[in-house]
C-alpha cells in the first residue's frame, strides 16, 4: 500500500538525515522503525506524510506519487495518511474542547451536517475507549494517555488507511503506554488500519510490530519479520541495540 | 480574582468618568467666571475653581474624556496593526518574517516620546496629530509579541496535524493563530493604557498635546503650577488622577502577567523537624544504614508525599520506582532540602547519626556536596549555561573543602572528570554545557556529585533522556562506582527495567506513598501489591509474539495521597473489596523475605 | 565540538551588530529628514519672515529657498543634509536665524551631565532594589519595595517634580526651586529623572533574576553545597543579565529623552529644552538636529547594551537551552 523507494531527505535542504531509505507497509500491517535520537526517524515520518519534501526518491501510496499531488487531489489524498505525534498535548489546541477538536477535521472536509458530525464524534470517542463526557473537557484537564487517545481519534476522523506514529508512547507512563499500544493493535484488527510505528524503544516495537526496520545514521541497516530481527540480528548495530535494551530479569 | 478586580478599579472609574463626563459634570468645564476664581472646595464646587473660575471637578471629568478617547484610539490602531503584522510575519516565516521583524525591531527601539514630539513639532498640536504621533510607535510591541507567539506555534505539532487534516491557511490563521497571539497582547495593553495616558499628559504639559481651552490633565497641571503653594486643589487632583490610572494599569499588567507569591528561593526548605529519636528501635544492621528516612511527608501545602520511610545501606543501591506524579523525586530530594521553597516537609531523616530535617542553610552546606552528591535528570538545565564545565566542578571541589589554589583545584577537577570516564579532561573543562552530548553532561554531573567523596549518591532519573546505548554505559559506570568506592545510592526511575540492572532493593511508589518495598528479585518475581503486578504486566516482554496484548490496569494514575480515606489504588485494583476504599493499608512484612513489605489489606491474596 | 566556540561566533555576531547599528542610525536620519516633508508651512517662508521681522515678499522667500537649496529633489536634499549633519552643520534655525550646530554643542554638556548623574542614580538604586526584591520572600519588606518601585514609575515626571519642589524647596528650603548653580540644584533634576527609571529597572531586575533563580541549575548548585551569595552572583545575575542589560540600555536612552521634560521644569538650558522650543515654534531644522542627536544617543545606548549581551553569552543562540519547568518529573 505504501512504498518508499530510495528516499533521501534533509532538514531544510542541508545535509541529508535520511539516506536512501526503502521501506513498504502493506494493508493491515504494523511496521516498526527503531533507531536512536537523531537517526532520521522523524524526518522520515514527515516526508512520508507529506509535511516535508524529499531530496531524492519517491513515496507512493497505492501507486500514486504523494509529492506530485497538488490542490484538490492533495486534499483528497490527505485523508488516507494521518500522523500521531510524540507529545499529544502539543498536537491539540489548548482552547478547543475534545469535541471541537474531533469535529474540526469533519468541518475542514465539509463532511455531514451538525447531527451526523456529532454522532461521528461519539463514535470516535468510543473507538479509542474514551467516555462521552471527556468530550466537554479541554486537553489540560486530561491525562497524557487520554490526550494521546484524543489525538489518535482525531487522526482517525477522516478514516485514513495508514497511521504514521512518531514516538506515540514516549511521553507516557508505562501503564498508560500499554493501553495505547493495545489500542493500536485493536484498531488494526477492527479497521484493518495499517501503521508505521516509529520509536526509539526496541522493547515496545518488538511486541507490537509485524516487521521491524532498524535505522542508524539515516539508513535502514536491517529489516525483516520481527522475530527474525530480534532473535537473529545480522547487523552489529542491531545487536548492540538489543544488548542495551533494558529488560526485567524475571526469575534471576 | 477579586484582588485583580480591585486593582483595576481606578481604570474602571477612569473609563466611566471619561464616557459619562457630559452627564456627570456639574457645569460646563470651559465656563469662565472670574468672580469665582481660585475658590477652595465647597458644596458648589467640590474640587474648587481655578484662576479663571472654572469648575475643577468638571474639568477633571472632561480631562478623563480626552485621555480616554486618545487612549482608546491609539490602542485600537496599535493592536490591530500590531497583531495583524506580527501574526503574518510569524506565519510566513523566512524572508518576509526577517524583513518585518527588522522593521518592528527598529520601531521598538525608537524613543517613543521623541517621535511623538517630533511629529507634533512639525504637524502642530491637536487630538488627531496626537493620536498619529503616539500610534506611530505604540504598535510595534504588539507586533513583536504576536510574532513571537505565532512563530513559536508555527513549527508546533498542532499546526502540522492541522495541515495533514487539510486545513486551509485562512482557517489555521483565523482559528488557531490569531486568538493565542491576541491574548498576551491584551495583557500588554493593560500596561500600555498607563503609558499612553502618561504620554498624553506629558505632551500637554509641554504645551504640545491638547491645546487650551480643553481641560486636559497635563494642561491643568501647568496652569496649576503658579498656585502650587497657595491653591493646592489646582495641581493635586489632576496629578493624583494621572498617577492613579497609571499605577492601576501597571499593577493590573503585573497581575495579569502572573504574579508569583512563592517564598524566596534562598530560604532553603526549613522543615519542621519531628525528631522521634526516642521511639527509634535500633535494628541489628543499624551500623550499616547510611540514610534512614522515617515518616516523611511533603506538601504544597496539599500533601504529595505521605509518611514515606526508607533506608539505604552501605554499598547498596535502592531504586525508587513510580509513575509521574507518584512523589518519587520529592521523596528523595526532601531530606536534603532540595525542593521548591514553598514545600512543607515533616518527618525525620538521619544521615549516619545526624538529623537532616530542620537544618539551617549553613548546616545544609556541610551535608550537600560533602556527604551527599546529587545527579538530576535534565543535564542541560541543571548546568549553568554561562559557566564552563571546569567552573562547575571547581566550585563543587571548593565547596567540599578539597580545593586550594586555582591550579590545584583544577587538578582535582580533571581527576574527577577522568574518574567518570570522560576523555581529555583539560580540554573538556574549558567547554560549555551546550557543547557536550547528553551522555557526557550526565557524566559531568556525576563528577560534580563525587567531588566531596560522598557516602551517598542520589540520582533522579539519571538516564531517562538518553539513548539506550548511552544509558547502558551510564548504568555500567554507576555500577562500577558502587563496587569500587562501595558507595550507597538511591536511583529514582519510572522504568523498572532500567533500574533492575543496578538496584539491590526497590521501593514502589503510588500516589505519594510507598506501596511495596523489598529486595529487587523478590519484588519482581513475587510482587505482593496488585499495583506492582500491574506495572510488571505493562512492561514489554522480549519473547512475546508480535501483537500480544498487554494486561492493563483500568483508570488513570494521578491521585494524591489524601484524596481518599482508603487505599489510593482501590479504584483501579482488580482484587479490591469494599473495605479497601475505607481503610488505608499499612506496609506489612510478607513471608517471601524479611525485608519484603507490601501495603495491601488483601495481602497474600 | 572541541573548539571553544566563543570568539568565532561572537565575532560574527558583533559584525552583524555593527552593520545593523549603522542601518538603524541611517533609518533614523531618514526619518528625521522626512520631518521636513511632513511639515506644515514652507520653511523658506518662515526663515524669510524671521529675517525680515515681518511677512516676507515672494522675492525674499525665493532667495531664501535658493540659499537653502530647497529646489532640489528630496533625495538630493537628504544627501546634502546628511553630509552636512555628519560634519556638525545642521543649517540655520528658522526661529533665530543662527547656526544650529554651535548652539547644540553648547547645550550638550548640560544634558550629558544630567543624564550621567541620573543614570548613576537609576542603575545603582534600580539594581539594589531589584536584587532585594528577587531575593526576599513575600512579606512587608518585599511588598514595600515592589509597591514603592511601581508607584515611583507611575508618577508622571512633572508631577513628581512638583511634589519635590513643594517639599524640598518651598517647605524645607533645602534646595532652590530651579536653575543650575551649584551642586544643590542638581539634586532634584537627578532624582526626578533617575528615580522613576530606577523603579522600572528594579521591577525588571526582580522579575528576571527571580526567573533565573527558579531554574534547575540553582537546585543543582544547592545540591553541591553552594551558598546563596555564590548562587545569586554566579548563577542568578549572569543568567538574568540579558534583559537587565537591554533594559539598562533603554533606561539610559530614556533618560536622554526625559531631559526634554526635566529641563523644562527646572529651567536648564540643555538639549531637551532646545528640542521643546524648536517643536513649539515648528523650527524644523532645529527640530531635526536635536531629534537626531537625542535619538542617536538613545539608539546607541540600546545597541551597546545588546552587544554586551552577545559578548557574555557563550551560546550561539539565546534560546539554545530549553528551559525546564521547576522540578519536572516523569518520563523523557
Amino acid at each position: 500500500m505504501l512504498e518508499v523507494e530510495r528516499l533521501s531527505a534533509g532538514y531544510r535542504n542541508r545535509v541529508d538525515v535520511v539516506k536512501d531509505v526503502t521501506i513498504r507497509v502493506d494493508a493491515g500491517e504494523i511496521v516498526g522503525v527503531v533507531g536512536e535520537s537523531g537517526c532520521g526517524k522523524t524526518t522520515l515520518a514527515r516526508v512520508i506524510t507529506g509535511l516535508s519534501r524529499p531530496r531524492a526518491g519517491v513515496v507512493r501510496f497505492e501507486g500514486v506519487d504523494v509529492h506530485a499531488l497538488r490542490g484538490q487531489a492533495l486534499r483528497a489524498h490527505r485523508r488516507h495518511i494521518q500522523m500521531v505525534f510524540q507529545d499529544p498535548y502539543l498536537t491539540l489546541s489548548p482552547r478547543q474542547t475534545v469535541r471541537q477538536a474531533l469535529t474540526e477535521p469533519l468541518l475542514i472536509h465539509r463532511i455531514g451536517d451538525a447531527r451526523s458530525r456529532s454522532a461521528r464524534v461519539d463514535e470516535l470517542l468510543d473507538l479509542v475507549g474514551l467516555d462521552p463526557e471527556v468530550g466537554e473537557r479541554r486537553p489540560r484537564q486530561l491525562s497524557g494517555g487520554q490526550q494521546q487517545r484524543v489525538a489518535i481519534a482525531r487522526a482517525l476522523a477522516l478514516e485514513p488507511r495508514l497511521l504514521v506514529c512518531d514516538e506515540p508512547v514516549t511521553a507516557l507512563d508505562v501503564s498508560v503506554q500499554a493501553k495505547v499500544l493495545n489500542l493500536l493493535c485493536d484498531l488494526r484488527d477492527r479497521l484493518g488500519l495499517a501503521c508505521l510505528f516509529i520509536a526509539h524503544d526496541l522493547a515496545v516495537v518488538r511486541q507490537l510490530a509485524d516487521r521491524i526496520a532498524v535505522m542508524h545514521d539515516g539508513r535502514i541497516v536491517e529489516q525483516g519479520p520481527t522475530l527474525e530481527v530480534t532473535t537473529d540480528p545480522r547487523h552489529p548495530y542491531t545487536r548492540a541495540l538489543i544488548a542495551a535494551t533494558p529488560t526485567i530479569p524475571f526469575g534471576r | 480574582m477579586t484582588r485583580t478586580v480591585l486593582v483595576a478599579l481606578p481604570l474602571v472609574v477612569f473609563a466611566i468618568a471619561g464616557l459619562l463626563a457630559p452627564v456627570l459634570a456639574p457645569v460646563d468645564p470651559t465656563a469662565v467666571d472670574l468672580a469665582a476664581s481660585l475658590l477652595p472646595p465647597s458644596a458648589d464646587h467640590p474640587l474648587g475653581t481655578d484662576q479663571l473660575g472654572r469648575d475643577q471637578l468638571s474639568r477633571i471629568l472632561y480631562g478623563a474624556q480626552i485621555s480616554l478617547a486618545v487612549t482608546a484610539a491609539v490602542l485600537t490602531i496599535s493592536l490591530t496593526v500590531g497583531v495583524i503584522t506580527g501574526t503574518i510575519a510569524g506565519y510566513l516565516g523566512g524572508r518576509a518574517d526577517r524583513v518585518i521583524s527588522r522593521v518592528v525591531d527598529m520601531a521598538v527601539s525608537l524613543p517613543g516620546m521623541l517621535v511623538a514630539l517630533a511629529v507634533i513639532g512639525v504637524r502642530g498640536p491637536g487630538v488627531v496629530n496626537l493620536i498619529i504621533a503616539m500610534s506611530l510607535w505604540a504598535w510595534a510591541p504588539y507586533a513583536r509579541i504576536a510574532r513571537a507567539r505565532v512563530a513559536g506555534l508555527r513549527g508546533s505539532p498542532h499546526l502540522d496535524a492541522l495541515r495533514l487534516l487539510g486545513a486551509s491557511p485562512a482557517r489555521v490563521i483565523g482559528r488557531h493563530l490569531l486568538p493565542p497571539a491576541l491574548a498576551p497582547c491584551l495583557v500588554y495593553a493593560s500596561t500600555d493604557v498607563g503609558s499612553i495616558v502618561l504620554g498624553v499628559a506629558t505632551l500637554s504639559f509641554l504645551g504640545l498635546g491638547i491645546p487650551p481651552p480643553y481641560a486636559e490633565w497635563g494642561q491643568m497641571l501647568i496652569e496649576g503650577r503658579p498656585y502650587l503653594a497657595s491653591a493646592w486643589w489646582l495641581a493635586y487632583p489632576p496629578g493624583i488622577a494621572i498617577t492613579a490610572v497609571v499605577f492601576a494599569s501597571n499593577l493590573l499588567g503585573e497581575r495579569l502577567a502572573g504574579d508569583d507569591e512563592r517564598p524566596s528561593i534562598l530560604r532553603w526548605v526549613r522543615p519542621t523537624a519531628r525528631r522521634r529519636l526516642a521511639d527509634h528501635v535500633p535494628t541489628a544492621a543499624e551500623g550499616d544504614v547510611v540514610l534512614s528516612v522515617q515518616d516523611l511527608s511533603v506538601g504544597y501545602p496539599q500533601r504529595v508525599v505521605a509518611e514515606v520511610s526508607y533506608e539505604v545501606r552501605r554499598g547498596q543501591v535502592l531504586a525508587i520506582v513510580g509513575e509521574s506524579g507518584s512523589g518519587k523525586t520529592t521523596s528523595v530530594l526532601a531530606p536534603f532540602g532540595l525542593l521548591d521553597p514553598s514545600a512543607v516537609a515533616t518527618g525525620s531523616a538521619t544521615l549516619g547519626s545526624g538529623e537532616l530535617m530542620g537544618l539551617t542553610p549553613h548546616e545544609r552546606r556541610l551535608v550537600n556536596g560533602r556527604r551527599v552528591g546529587v545527579v538530576f535528570q535534565d543535564s542541560l538545565a541543571v548546568l549553568n549555561p554561562l559557566r564552563t564545565i571546569g567552573a562547575h566542578v571547581d566550585e563543587a571541589v571548593r565547596n567540599a573543602g578539597r580545593g586550594g589554589r586555582r591550579a590545584a583545584t583544577r587538578r582535582v577537577t580533571e581527576e574527577l572528570l577522568r574518574l567518570v570516564g570522560l576523555p581529555d579532561p583539560a580540554a573538556l573543562a574549558r567547554q560549555f554545557p551546550h557543547q557536550l552530548s547528553g551522555g557526557m553532561r550526565q557524566r559531568v554531573q556525576i563528577a560534580i556529585a563525587l567531588a566531596g567523596e560522598p557516602e551517598l549518591l542520589v540520582a533522579d532519573e539519571p538516564t531517562s533522556a538518553l539513548d539506550v546505548t548511552v544509558q547502558a554505559q551510564l548504568l555500567d559506570l554507576l555500577g562500577r562506582l558502587r563496587d569500587e568506592l562501595s558507595m550507597s545510592m538511591i536511583v529514582v526511575s519510572h522504568d523498572l527495567a532500567v533500574v533492575s540492572r543496578l538496584a539491590d532493593s526497590v521501593a514502589v511508589m503510588y500516589a505519594g506513598r510507598i506501596v511495596e518495598s523489598g529486595p529487587l528479585t523478590t519484588v519482581i518475581n513475587d510482587p505482593g501489591h496488585p499495583y506492582t503486578r500491574g506495572l510488571l504486566d505493562a512492561v514489554p516482554l522480549p519473547g512475546a509474539v508480535p501483537g500480544t496484548r498487554f494486561r492493563t490496569m483500568p483508570g488513570r494514575p494521578g491521585a494524591g495521597p489524601d484524596d481518599s480515606s482508603g487505599c489510593a489504588f482501590a479504584p483501579r485494583c482488580p482484587i479490591a473489596v469494599t473495605a479497601c476504599t475505607n481503610d488505608r493499608p499499612v506496609l506489612k512484612v510478607l513471608t517471601s523475605a524479611a525485608t519484603h513489605r507490601s501495603a495491601c489489606s488483601r495481602g497474600g491474596a | 565540538m572541541r573548539a571553544p566556540g566563543r570568539p568565532r561566533f561572537a565575532g560574527r555576531r558583533v559584525t552583524r551588530w555593527a552593520v545593523d547599528t549603522v542601518g538603524v542610525l541611517l533609518a533614523l536620519t531618514a526619518g528625521t529628514f522626512a520631518l521636513v516633508l511632513l511639515a506644515r508651512g514652507d520653511p523658506a517662508a518662515i526663515l524669510a519672515a524671521t529675517r525680515a521681522g515681518r511677512s516676507a515678499t515672494p522675492e525674499q522667500v525665493e532667495a531664501v529657498r535658493a540659499e537653502l537649496g530647497l529646489d532640489a529633489p528630496a533625495l538630493v536634499r537628504y544627501a546634502r543634509w546628511l553630509a552636512d549633519a555628519v560634519t556638525g552643520d545642521f543649517g540655520l534655525s528658522l526661529r533665530t536665524n543662527t547656526p544650529i550646530g554651535p548652539e547644540i554643542a553648547d547645550r550638550m554638556g548640560v544634558t550629558l551631565g544630567l543624564v550621567g548623574g541620573s543614570a548613576v542614580v537609576a542603575l545603582a538604586v534600580g539594581l539594589a532594589v531589584g536584587i532585594a526584591g528577587a531575593v526576599l520572600g513575600p512579606g512587608l519588606p518585599r511588598g514595600a519595595l515592589r509597591g514603592g518601585a511601581l508607584l515611583v514609575t507611575s508618577l508622571p515626571v512633572f508631577w513628581l517634580s512638583y511634589l519635590l519642589v513643594l517639599v524640598l524647596a518651598l517647605r524645607l528650603g533645602l534646595v532652590p526651586t530651579s536653575g543650575m548653580a551649584g551642586p544643590a540644584t542638581w539634586v532634584m533634576p537627578m532624582a526626578v529623572l533617575g528615580l522613576p527609571a530606577a523603579g522600572a529597572l528594579s521591577r525588571v531586575v526582580a522579575v528576571t533574576l527571580r526567573e533565573a533563580l527558579d531554574r534547575p541549575y540553582v537546585l543543582a548548585a544547592q545540591a553541591r553545597g553552594s551558598g546563596w551569595i555564590s548562587i545569586v552572583f554566579r548563577d542568578g545575575l549572569p543568567n538574568a543579565a540579558g534583559p537587565i542589560l537591554s533594559l539598562s540600555g533603554i533606561t539610559v536612552g530614556s533618560l536622554l529623552v526625559g531631559t526634554v521634560v526635566v529641563e523644562q521644569i527646572f529651567g536648564w538650558p540643555g538639549l531637551g529644552d532646545y528640542f521643546v522650543q524648536a517643536a513649539a515654534a515648528r523650527d524644523v531644522p532645529a527640530l531635526q538636529a536635536s531629534a537626531l542627536i537625542l535619538g542617536g544617543g538613545f539608539i546607541l545606548a540600546n545597541r551597546l547594551a545588546d552587544v554586551l549581551q552577545v559578548l557574555i553569552d557563550p551560546r550561539s543562540r539565546r534560546d539554545g537551552g530549553v528551559p525546564t519547568p521547576w522540578l519536572r518529573k516523569g518520563t523523557a
